[in-house]
């Protein structure tokens, strides 16, 4: 009788003790470790490859890499392949590559990987070893062509194709970092993770010019939705960032459509309506706010994202269906909208973005300025615009006395001086498909 | 049947390929790098009954590098034969050379190959990397600058030593 009860009593907790295990190990991550063998000029390096070796070109049109991937079994394989037989052995970036390899596999991140769209539930991580070509004075494209990203690729399963993610962690975001170089770059597998798990397509030229972004720049909707988005599960990770993407929001800056940015106190800067919600630190401190503030709200914010997840999100679209799905909460949401807009937005603007319903109407019925100051710009940032593109800037003083940063020289007789070229951001390396048949798209963040 | 098929999947492939150009994008969350603080070289090998001479140039990129521990370690089939050693300082273009000898051990190479590693551990100039970030004219953007001047901060306050390496891959 003991052992029947036992054992129906054992078959009935199986499923609650084992089920979320299974799920999560339906979800894996291949690790694989590259290294760099040799750097030299493209035809050099095209010569004669050693078996196993592939060959990357650089960034600068000119140059090679020689290339050595293999996957990593355990993390006493990747340290012998990365050279050392001990921790102390590795350098920084190195030691980044393991922690990163160890945060991976946390435990914590099996709650995210069932969210992983698509049937494939695997994602590839491939740690790139720069060991010997850090100095970015002598190789000066090393950030460009190594640049952490997660690239995502349709591969065909069966009779339909499914989203795939690789993403790299090389450490050329970080370097110099010194003993925070493994924070930093765990930091960005979180991030690259993030976008692992949204559907979003970006629009086309969706960042600017220049290709690149800042987390207080305002770019094109769906864009600043999935960087923001992918900012929160970073956060979820790493809570103290929020400050960053708090103090960031001192200023908005706009990048106009010939290259170069205009930067403005938020508190004065032209936008209006939806269009904060193109500035990607918003849309992360909305997210983040929503699952701090809620009762089990990271839960409810995973779960409506993932439920509505498709190539069109946008934050207020993600908003609006958060309403539909958890009506109780519309005041809330409604208050964190608010707040992480710094009470910019209208009436209209607010039952735009989360829909014109009775709860809404009765929050703004009752609305208030939210009790929120944007933070203060520096004293000499106040009242000005801060100008600054790649090239040549000039600087000089207007009839009123006030400092004027420009592209073009001023009018004959103002005294101005130069400033030289900024210094290079980290920019999009150029994807290359490896092989067309079974890699025919990748689009990488 | 199979040229039904094979049109269905060619014409899903056209409309994923359609809405995929629509959205491709790259982009790259903006972020300063530190300047560089080392460099590190391999500049010839030489290979002679069974021994393999390297030289490695070591030169201080920012201001002086301070208590430099260079250490080797190479796989399986090499034996490094030059001793780990220490040099007190490298200041800025006083580049510094050091001379490795390696013998073959008749063992496998492992899966990386043959190869041969110099560590080196050292305590960057914080003074120089501070003068260096805090120039406007090469980072201007004074949020990104600031985040880079927190980092230099916190090593500085713990006096952490950084770790650069080479690795020489033999017979490239």
């Amino acid at each position: 009788m003991f052992k029947r009860l036992l054992l129906l009593t054992l078959l009935a907790i199986f499923p609650v003790c084992f089920a979320p295990a299974a799920l999560a190990a339906e979800t894996t991550i291949v690790t694989s470790y590259t290294a760099i063998t040799a750097f030299g000029p493209a035809s050099n390096m095209q010569q004669n490859v050693p078996e196993g070796e592939k060959v990357v070109l650089s960034a600068d049109g000119q140059n090679a890499y020689r290339v050595k991937t293999i996957k990593v079994t355990d993390e006493t394989h990747l340290m012998r392949l990365m050279g050392a037989t001990t921790e102390n052995e590795l350098t920084d970036l190195q030691k980044g590559l393991l922690e990163t390899y160890r945060f991976a596999r946390q435990a914590e991140f099996d709650t995210l990987k069932p969210r992983i769209p698509g049937q494939t539930k695997t994602i590839d991580l491939n740690l790139v070893d720069i060991t010997g070509y850090t100095d970015t004075s002598r190789y000066t494209k090393i950030t460009d062509d190594f640049w952490p990203q997660n690239s995502r690729t349709y591969r065909r399963s069966g009779d339909s194709f499914s989203l795939h993610s690789e993403i790299r962690i090389s450490g050329t975001d970080c370097l110099g970092h010194g003993s925070n170089t493994a924070k930093s770059m765990k930091s960005t597998f979180a991030h690259e993770f993030g976008h692992a798990l949204d559907k979003t397509f970006t629009e086309t030229n969706a960042y600017g010019h220049d290709g690149a972004h800042y987390i207080n720049e305002k770019i094109e909707p769906k864009a600043s939705f999935a960087e923001g988005f992918a900012n929160f599960i970073k956060m979820l990770f790493f809570p103290e960032e929020e400050k960053e993407f708090r103090d960031s929001l001192k200023t908005v800056k706009i990048e106009r459509p010939q290259g170069g940015y205009d930067e403005y106190p938020i508190a004065s800067v032209q936008i209006n309506g939806e269009g904060f919600l193109d500035i990607e630190a918003i849309n992360a401190l909305i997210f983040t706010r929503l699952a701090a503030d809620l009762p089990d709200g990271e839960k409810l914010v995973l779960d409506s994202f993932e439920k509505h997840n498709q190539q069109e999100n946008r934050m207020s679209r993600f908003l609006q269906n958060f309403i539909k799905d958890y009506p109780q909460h519309t005041t809330v949401v409604a208050q964190t909208l608010d707040r992480e807009t710094f009470g910019r937005l209208s009436d209209a603007d607010i039952r735009l973005i989360l829909g014109n319903n009775t709860a809404i109407q009765a929050y703004l019925a009752t609305r208030s300025v939210p009790n929120v100051t944007p933070p203060a710009p520096q004293p000499e940032e106040k009242y000005q615009v801060i100008t600054h593109k790649n090239g040549t800037i000039y600087k000089w003083k207007d009839a009123q006395g006030n400092w004027q940063f420009t592209d073009q020289p001023p009018s004959a007789g103002v005294e101005y001086t130069t400033r030289g070229s900024t210094a290079t951001p980290g920019k999009a390396s150029p994807v290359k498909v490896e092989n067309p048949d079974t890699d025919p798209f990748i689009i990488g963040y | 049947m199979i040229k039904q098929v094979a049109g269905l999947q060619l014409l899903m492939m056209l409309m994923i390929l359609t809405s995929l150009i629509h959205g491709r994008l790259h982009a790259n969350q903006f972020a300063y790098v530190f300047p560089p603080n080392i460099s590190l070289q391999i500049v010839d090998q030489i290979e002679e009954a069974g021994k393999i001479r390297l030289t490695a140039i070591i030169e201080s990129r920012l201001g002086t590098l301070e208590n430099l521990e260079i250490f080797f370690e190479s796989s399986k089939d090499l034996q490094i034969l030059s001793n780990a050693s220490v040099i007190k300082a490298v200041p800025q273009a006083s580049p510094r050379k050091v001379k490795i000898l390696a013998v073959k051990t008749g063992q496998q190479p492992d899966e990386m190959g043959s190869w041969l590693k110099m560590g080196v551990r050292f305590s960057p100039d914080y003074q120089a990397i501070k003068a260096a970030v805090n120039d406007k004219q090469i980072y201007p953007d004074d949020f990104e600058r600031q985040k880079l001047l927190k980092v230099v901060e916190k090593n500085l306050s713990e006096n952490a030593r950084y770790l650069e390496a080479v690795r020489h891959f033999v017979n490239r």
